[in-house]
This record gives C-alpha cells, structure tokens and sequence, in this order.
C-alpha cells in the first residue's frame, strides 16, 4: 500500500479535471445572505463526475491497471481522491459559512437551512448516498459513468429535497437545526457526528462493493 | 530457468474461445507469440496480467503465481499495449512523472537515453505523435523501468521498417545479460526470422506449437508440383495448397517428407506456414 501515495500524485496530476481547481471556489455561494446552500455541494458531485467522464476519455481505468498496483487499488486509490475531494470542498466553505451568517443583512437565510452543523450533517449524507451508489455502478462495468451519475444524483438531490422540507416543515427540526441558537447545538454537532460516521461508513462499504464487481470486469 | 510459464489459460466468450493455453519462456530468450487477427493473442496477453479474468489457468512470473502474487509480478514486467493511447491531452514529461514514482528501480539515464534516440520530444503532448512514436514513447516507458519479463502486444505494427529494425536490436540488447526475456505478439513475420529465439503460434484460441524458431520451421515443409499431381490423397497429406496457373504449391508437415517425394520441396518461412495454416481450403489462385 506504499504506493497509494504514488496512486493520489497520478489521480490529482493526470485523472483530475479543471473543475478540481475551480468548484472549491463554489463555497463562495455561502457568502450569499438568502440561498439554498445545498446547491454549492451538488457541484461536488458533478465535479466527481467530470473526473469519470474525463477518466474514461483518457481510458483511466486500463491505464492505472497496468501499473504495478493490484487491480483493486485503481478503485482505492479514486475513492480515496473522492473523499479527499469532498471533505476540501467543504472544509473550504467553512470560512464562507461563518463570515456569511454574520455579514448577512437580512439575519437569516429565508430561503433553506442555515449553513450550520446540521446543514453540514445534510451535505455528507448527501455524500454518503453519492458515493454508495456511483462507485458500485461505475466499477461494475468500469466505464458507466452516465448511469452511475443518473441513480446517484437522482438519490442524492431527492435527499436534498427531502431534508430541506423536513426541516422547513416539521417544528421540532426547525426549531433545533435552522438557526445559530446555542440551545439546538449539542443535536447539531451530534448530527454532524452521526453523519460522518455514516458518510465514512457508507463510502468504505461502496469502495469494498466496487472494488469486488471491478475485479470481475475484463478491461 | 523458466521466467514465464502460461498453463491451461481458458477463456470463454460467446463467439470465441481462448482454449487451454499452455506455453513457457525461459530466461536471456525473446518469444515471438504469432497468429492471425482475433486468433486470441491480446486476450493471451491481457489474460496473463489479470486485464481479462481467464476462466480458468495459471501464470507464473519468475517463480510466483500471478494471481497471489500479483503486486511483485507486476513489478517484473513491463507490458506495452500497442502504442500509447492514454492522456492524449497530456504532456509526456506528465506522463513519465507518474510512471517512474511506480517502479523503484526506474532508470532515469535509460529513460533519457531512449527520448534521444527514438527523437522523442518530452514537450509534446501523446495527441501530437504519430502511431509510430507512440510505440516508442511506451517502449520507453517499459524499457526504463527495468523489468525482467518485457510483454508487448504488437510493438511493430505502426512502425516504419528502420524503427523496427531498431525496435528488434533492442530486444537483443534487452537480453543480452540472460536475466531478461522478450514475449511479442506480432503478424509482422519477418519480426520473427530477425530475432525471436522461440515461437508460439496462435490459431483460433489453441496454441499450434510452442518451441525453438528453428524447430519450427523445420517441422513444416513447402512443396510444388504440377496440377495433376495434386490428387485427393495428396490433398490429404497437405496441412494447405494454393492452386494456380502453373500447378500448385502447399505445406505440410516435415514428417511425411516420404510421403511427398516426387514433390519440389523447400524450407519455408514463418509467413508461409501460417497462411497455409490459416487457409487450408482450396482457395484457387487465378493469374
């Protein structure tokens, strides 16, 4: 496993895509005093797409295999690219989400939860559907990179959606989870824990799924 | 000692079958691995390093079975499949800067070396070299890393006659220290004649022979005759004939030389004993 290094230096040199560079940058929308701020997170995952699409151009998967590594580290080694990804973006908008509650004119966020812990806890089980379901469909056959991005994105913006409207709708989680109030805190950050126990839980178990369906797959 | 030893490879598809392939190349030989297109070749090869899953067979490499050991035997080849179709949009010095973090003992002064002399700009993007220099650049790549088991599937066939006059006198040189071995497919015969030490023929998924170039050669013989000659015994005796204006002319095998004595007979090379091989009907030749 020495040369997981090696794995990641080729994954951010050669595999990675413009948009790696620039929908970091996409946590700027946390700035914008009323938004969904979902929203800047589903470029995460068309970014993670983008690497696919682009992989398979470049015929990635055949190129990483021929390496001296184990057919299975070609799938490790982008898991591992996805998750460092992911937890950039949104170490990355941290910063944004707090200078944004405290310069915005308006106190609150009108239209959707506020960029707090629970908000964070929605985006990694956001991930954590993503991941759980591109990876086994895309390593199944190596190349479905279309399907993969249809069932994933499709489940993960109906999680959206639907924790969105939960916390919208039902009292007791607008109460806790949509405001800064020190009260609702403790759930806050134990949603936040709960939930990356379940993104890193969810995203190895997809890792180990894919990595088993790639192994069967004739490249 | 043997380096490489491929045993009972099988492979089932649909419409083809890679059936029960078995051969072996020692160390310090070159192997020339010949067949005609889709005779099973690349799946030979791909099946050899994991790439396809094989049904089921074994590979050692140097001493260890591939499908246990498959990291260390990675390690000690250096595969090239036909050119290099990777990264189009990607530099060659981008290239290289991953390839050499990969193998240990990468041999950067060997890398420079083969830039120079295959006149290889490490500027240039992969999309702006011909299919020639593609197989260059990956023979570099594979060179310079050192391994001991070179694998190339079609190395020649996008390159013009004096690269592949090089091409060949780098195989030599590769196992010029006897630790080394050189396996190629190719349909390019004269490859062969030049410098393969062994050769092992593909046809339809089954190895026909595996053995000494020599050997190979002698175990067939052509032969000629006038077109009355060629009665429905002899038709049975011969592995191929082709007929045409002046008679015919055939293969077959070296043992029934007694057979065909009132024949004009020869040594034939490789490419006459494959398209013999390969089309054995009665295919008449009109001149």
């Amino acid at each position: 496993m020495n040369y997981m290094g090696s794995l990641l230096y080729k994954e951010f040199t050669l595999a990675r895509h413009a948009t790696v560079l620039i929908f970091p940058l996409f946590g700027l929308m946390l700035l914008i005093p009323s938004y969904p701020y979902t929203v800047a997170f589903i470029y995460t995952c068309l970014e993670i797409f983008f690497i696919f699409l682009n992989g398979r151009e470049n015929k990635d998967v055949l190129f990483t295999a021929l390496l001296p590594v184990e057919k299975r580290d070609v799938v490790r080694a982008r898991t591992l690219m996805i998750v460092i990804i992911q937890l950039f973006n949104i170490l990355i908008s941290v910063p944004f989400a707090l200078i944004g509650r405290n310069i915005n004119p308006l106190g609150e966020n009108t239209v959707g939860i506020e960029a707090n812990a629970a908000f964070y806890a929605i985006i990694l089980i956001m991930f954590a559907i993503f991941n759980a379901l591109f990876l086994p469909i895309f390593y199944k056959t190596g190349y479905s990179a279309g399907r993969a991005l249809c069932f994933a994105g499709g489940a993960a913006s109906l999680w959206l959606i639907a924790a969105e409207v939960a916390v919208q709708l039902i009292p007791a989680l607008k109460t806790n989870l949509d405001n800064w109030l020190a009260a609702g805190r403790p759930l806050r950050l134990a949603l936040l824990g709960a939930a990356a126990l379940i993104y890193f839980a969810a995203t190895l178990t997809a890792s180990r799924r894919a990595q088993a369906l790639f192994e069967r797959v004739d490249l | 000692m043997a380096i490489l030893k491929v045993r009972n490879l099988t492979k089932r598809y649909e419409s083809f079958t890679l059936d029960g392939v078995s051969f072996d190349l020692d160390e310090g030989y070159i192997m020339g691995f010949i067949g005609r297109n889709g005779a099973g070749k690349t799946t030979t090869l791909k099946s050899m390093l994991g790439l396809v899953h094989p049904d089921s067979g074994e590979v050692e490499i140097c001493g260890l079975d591939f499908k246990s050991k498959e990291l260390q035997c990675k390690r000690e080849i250096g595969f090239v499949l036909g050119g290099f179709d990777f990264y189009l949009k990607r530099r060659l010095s981008a290239i290289s800067a991953v390839e050499r973090r990969f193998y240990p003992e990468w041999d950067e002064a060997g890398y420079r070396e083969y830039l120079r002399r295959f006149e290889l700009d490490e500027n240039k993007k992969v999309e702006e070299l011909s299919e020639g220099m593609k197989v260059k650049f990956s023979l570099a790549l594979a060179l310079s890393r050192r391994a001991r088991l070179l694998i190339l599937d079609e190395p020649t066939s996008g390159l013009d006659p004096v690269s592949r006059d090089e091409l060949l006198q780098i195989f030599r040189k590769v196992i010029e220290d006897g630790g080394h071995s050189v396996l190629f497919s190719t349909h390019i015969t004269s490859d062969l004649e030049k410098c393969a030490d062994f050769i092992t023929y593909i046809k339809d998924g089954k190895i026909v022979k595996s053995c000494e170039r020599e050997d190979f050669i002698d175990s067939y013989i052509a032969v000629s005759g006038r077109a009355e000659q060629l009665d429905e015994g002899l038709k049975q005796n011969l592995i191929g004939y082709k007929q045409n204006a002046f008679g015919f002319t055939g293969l077959a095998l070296a043992e029934k030389r007694e057979l065909l004595s009132s024949l004009q007979t020869a040594r034939p090379d490789i490419e006459t004993i494959m398209i013999y091989s390969e089309e054995p009907s009665d295919s008449e030749v009109r001149i």
